[in-house]
């Protein structure tokens, strides 16, 4: 309430009061836009989800049906028996695990060298490092291929695991969190005789977490929606990871777009599941990768 | 931890002195021993790159002097036969030209509207956590199933993006069909792929700038947009840099949401990219002949351009960058 | 009598013997892309073929899609490990023709003269019947019912119907529905049938030159230049643009699929032969063949065995069964006498168009470069038809630049 004795004049209150209407009418339109924005990330989301339950029919009708009129809950086991999904999903969870476990173990120990040591030839393997990152991967394609058919392990997990247990993206991201820890950490340690082996594993490592969180979901993730390799690389249907199931139901001559979007939503589920459940550190994991 | 250009960076610059190592130190016998500990510690990751990339990276320049046909290779050597090739086929340039054209406006589309969003989420809102990981979804979503949804949303018919163009007045668009929208359709996708990716690095950085920053902003009188656009956006500029690049070298690359979509390369072969013509040449796709040399020559010329992007950018914004 | 016995006893251990010494178990992959609808249906007639010759197994291999199959194929072919036996396309052969090991040097001059006449050249390499065709279609005339009472029967007749079909039904100045549709790049074969009914081909008889741009070759693009302004023309199936046109040329193993799309739009769908060009109306046939290969290591009892299968595979009554349940078409001309052919096309009756375009039919020539020359036919047809060049000139460079594919 305007008070002329304290110098508030009535225009003031007014002034006021216009100020806080126009903050809170930003207020809301912030919330608006922000809604706005979640509505067109999540669309293609939410249209996936209630195709998978529709018709043919109702699919393809025009104007879009929102709400499946029948809920086809059948879709989901037709979709998933027209390949053996459970045959995928062990795969996939086998690959992605030890991809992601034997990558952590590479990648901390790369990037401690490089973020902590000094050594020879340092900056040029560095450089190298950041060369492989401009390499497009259709180029290591066919030879890679002979490669694996050499070692034999084209068509077995090895073939699967093994070459992507090391991350150029991973050895970065941790070199740059551990330059980011003091370097009076290991000058003590040392002092006390500790082996640099175990001061890694005992002192930097569990400072590290969050990073090495980052650097196994990311893996983790990648190793699951990873499918132009898996699909090059193996045979036999008994090999194959998800992605690559979700291609055996575009067939040459049409689609049956009902089951693709049902089969598509288990696809998609696992990592929801994960991410669900890692949501802090995955989003800010990944945030920090922009952060020297 | 960041701080703009100013008065207080000489008191920084002086005080950091002290602490400062120098620059070389000797390469004494306590250093060669540590070569040899950090070598091994390097091994595991480098030998599966050596295995799995170096060396089949240099084997693919080997392959592109060759007629090497993925049925007979080596085959013979032709020098830079493969190159006059390509240099001769129109379709090599178009396609480089659709990759400039999809690069070039989805570099800084994403970027931008990543800004923007992250400067939206930055606004203190609830439900923060709501927006985050709706904006994230699509990140972590495998990219056959994110593109197939897309086809069918593009669909002339009965896809959604039509349906909503009608409410606005606007005709039908065959994304699909027509060669002046089938790039457009594969840049929309792309950016509603990245968008959210590019805005949680970026929310993060501007969530790390320091409130002192917008209060001196403030004392000084500036306005919201003047905050933003002179203490916001320069602080996050490291962030913005490394969202840019990675952006850069991955729009480059480009294939798969191009094939996923139109089962082909578009309509007049109007959203062929350079990859696309890679792994056609090769033979890979569209049932055309087998030519993996020429194709090995195409990726060594799109890893050169990738380079050369890549140096101009270090360099050019080497100086724009504000680091501490 | 009791000696005669023990002789006749003896002989039979030592034939007996004799046959299980020759048939030791031999096991063979067979490298297929056949997708999840139509692997039970191959897995009855590998598992007929076990019935057939216990000793041998036959693996089958789902490799993917015909892409991903071709780039296994290659990758074996350097990896020296080939399977016996692999569903194949022309071109991803003709390079290796070497390697392949003819089956008809096994066939019977009746077994041989039995295939489908337009399928004889496209496996035929060096003279020798080398690979033999497998899930074959062909392209033939789909139409609306309800806006078409009589296909046409020859090229004036499907470019005046094609004329008169297409119509701007709201008067808003866009076509609503066209006469007819194309999907020029992902089917050059729809101009190769144009460019065959006028009498034409694609390079000389000796493959020394290009006949492409010979007269018939002008007539076929002028034709289809004419279509244009009545084309409704995509990239994507026709299934999915029923209402688009009221006739298309597609193809025969799309027939489930249109149809469904037909009744979801809410017409009969009708199946005719190709109008008649000035020389013919002769249909592309398209698909893969089976071929056995002949690499170190492969033993020669896993050749026999894929040979066998092979044989087996287009026997009249496993063409028929094949055909039926696949939507593919027999592939050998005996098959369209039998009793249970004859019945399926009695209950099918698009079935009696499609046999008879069998018949009269083509399929690719085995050049070594022909996927280069697909590729230019697909992108030189579709820059005709959608109108970037005009169609003699679209032909020309087309012909100049398969020319450069000829050494």
């Amino acid at each position: 309430m305007a008070d002329p004795s304290r110098g508030q004049s009535l225009e003031t209150t007014r002034t006021e009061s216009y100020y806080v209407a126009r903050r809170r009418a930003y207020k809301v339109f912030l919330y608006v836009l922000m809604f706005a924005g979640c509505a067109v990330m999540l669309l293609p989301f939410f249209w996936m989800l209630t195709t998978s339950f529709k018709t043919e029919l109702e699919a393809m009708r025009m104007p879009p049906q929102w709400i499946p009129r029948t809920w086809l809950w059948e879709n989901y086991p037709v979709a998933l028996a027209r390949a053996p999904f459970g045959r995928y999903f062990f795969n996939s969870f086998f690959v992605s695990i030890l991809s992601t476990i034997g990558e952590v173990f590479t990648t901390i120990l790369a990037a401690y060298a490089f973020a902590k040591m000094r050594f020879f030839g340092k900056n040029f393997l560095f450089a190298l490092l950041l060369g492989t990152m401009m390499i497009p991967g259709e180029m290591l394609l066919v030879p890679n291929y002979v490669t694996l058919v050499r070692l034999n392990w084209f068509d077995h997990y090895e073939g699967l695991i093994i070459p992507w247990l090391a991350s150029v993206f991973g050895i970065f991201l941790l070199r740059q969190f551990f330059r980011s820890l003091p370097d009076e950490l290991w000058d003590s340690a040392r002092i006390d005789g500790c082996r640099r082996f175990r001061y890694l594993w005992t002192v930097i490592v569990p400072l590290s977490k969050p990073a090495i969180l980052t650097v196994a979901l990311l893996k983790f993730l990648g190793s699951w929606n990873a499918f132009q390799w898996v699909l090059l690389m193996t045979n036999t249907q008994s090999m194959r990871t998800i992605p690559v199931g979700l291609l055996t139901f575009s067939s040459d001559i049409g689609t049956e777009y009902q089951l693709l979007m049902a089969a598509s939503v288990v696809a998609i589920v696992p990592i929801l599941i994960l991410f669900f459940f890692t949501q802090k550190q995955f989003i800010q994991g990944v945030a920090r990768t922009g952060i020297k | 931890m960041k701080r703009p250009r100013g008065a207080g960076k000489k008191r920084a610059e002086a005080a950091d002195r002290k602490t400062i190592r120098p620059l070389r130190l000797p390469r004494d016998r306590a250093f060669w021993r540590e070569t040899l500990e950090a070598y091994w510690y390097l091994i595991p990751a480098f030998l599966v790159l050596g295995t799995f990339v170096f060396y089949p990276f240099f084997s693919a320049f080997k392959l592109s002097l060759f007629k090497w046909s993925s049925l007979n290779p080596p085959g013979d050597f032709i020098g830079f036969e493969n190159y006059r090739y390509i240099f001769h086929d129109r379709f090599f340039w178009k396609d480089l030209g659709h990759t400039f054209y999809y690069v070039g406006i989805t570099v800084p589309v994403t970027l931008t509207l990543a800004i923007l969003v992250a400067t939206l989420l930055n606004k203190g809102l609830r439900l923060l956590s709501f927006a985050r990981t709706s904006f994230f979804l699509s990140y972590i979503s495998p990219i056959v199933a994110m593109v197939m949804v897309w086809r069918w949303m593009y669909n002339v018919d009965y896809g959604l993006i039509n349906y909503f163009l009608s409410l606005v007045g606007i005709d039908a668009i065959a994304w699909l069909n027509d060669p002046r929208y089938a790039l457009p359709a594969v840049i929309i996708l792309s950016v509603w792929h990245y968008v959210g990716y590019q805005a949680i690095i970026l929310l993060a950085g501007m969530q790390s700038i320091e409130q002192q920053y917008y209060d001196a902003a403030k004392v000084d009188g500036a306005s919201g947009f003047q905050t933003w656009w002179k203490v916001t956006v320069p602080l996050l500029s490291p962030q913005i840099f490394f969202v840019f690049i990675i952006s850069l070298i991955g729009s480059f690359k480009v294939f798969t949401e191009v094939y996923v979509l139109f089962n082909g390369p578009g309509p007049l072969r109007s959203a062929e990219t350079i990859v696309y013509y890679i792994i056609r040449s090769a033979g890979r796709i569209d049932n055309v002949g087998n030519h993996t040399g020429r194709a090995a020559a195409a990726s060594v010329v799109l890893f050169g351009i990738i380079f050369l992007f890549t140096i101009i950018q270090l360099t050019v914004t080497q100086k724009r960058v504000h680091y501490d | 009598m009791l000696r005669k016995l023990m002789l006749v006893g003896l002989a039979a251990v030592l034939l007996f013997g004799m046959a299980a010494i020759a048939q030791e178990p031999v096991t063979i992959e067979f490298w297929h892309a056949m997708s999840s609808g139509h692997q039970p249906n191959l897995q009855k007639l590998v598992d007929d073929f076990h019935a057939a010759y216990p000793y041998i197994t036959v693996t089958l291999v789902y490799q993917g899609n015909y892409g991903a199959l071709q780039s296994k194929i290659d990758a074996a072919v350097v990896a020296k490990n080939l399977p016996a036996i692999a569903q194949v396309y022309e071109n991803w052969v003709t390079p290796i023709a070497s390697i392949l090991y003819p089956i008809g040097n096994f066939m019977t001059d009746a077994e041989k003269a039995d295939i489908i006449d337009g399928l004889v050249p496209s496996n035929t390499y060096n003279g020798v019947l080398t690979t033999v065709p497998f899930n074959k279609s062909i392209m033939v005339l789909y139409y609306n019912k309800s806006l078409v009472t009589t296909p046409p029967t020859t090229w004036a007749e499907y470019f005046e119907m094609s004329k008169a079909l297409t119509v701007d039904v709201d008067g808003d100045g866009k076509i609503d529905r066209y006469g007819t549709a194309f999907r020029p790049a992902a089917n050059p074969e729809q101009f190769l049938i144009f460019l065959e009914q006028a009498g034409g081909s694609i390079l000389s008889a000796d493959w020394k030159e290009v006949a492409l741009n010979n007269d018939a070759g002008k007539a076929a693009a002028e034709f289809v230049g004419s279509l244009i302004p009545y084309s409704f023309i995509t990239s994507e199936y026709m299934s999915d643009h029923m209402k688009d046109a009221a006739m298309f040329v597609d193809t025969s193993a799309g027939i489930a699929y249109n149809v469904k799309a037909a009744t979801n739009a809410g017409f009969e769908l009708g199946v005719a032969t190709l109008p008649a060009g000035p020389a013919n109306f002769d249909s592309m046939i398209q698909g893969t063949n089976v071929a056995v290969f002949n690499t170190e290591n492969l033993t020669q009892a896993q050749k026999d065995a894929a040979v066998l299968l092979a044989k087996f595979l287009i026997r009249p009554e496993n063409t028929v069964f094949w055909a039926e349940k696949s939507g593919y078409q027999p592939v050998v001309k005996s098959a369209y006498n039998t009793q249970e052919w004859l019945n399926w096309v009695a209950a099918h009756d698009y079935q009696v168009q499609m046999s008879e375009q069998m018949l009269n039919s083509f399929s690719q020539i085995l050049h070594p470069n022909y996927g280069d020359m697909r590729s230019v036919l697909s992108t030189g047809f579709e820059e005709i038809m959608r109108g970037v060049v005009p169609p003699l000139e679209g032909l020309e460079s087309m012909a100049t630049e398969i020319e450069a594919l000829l050494e």
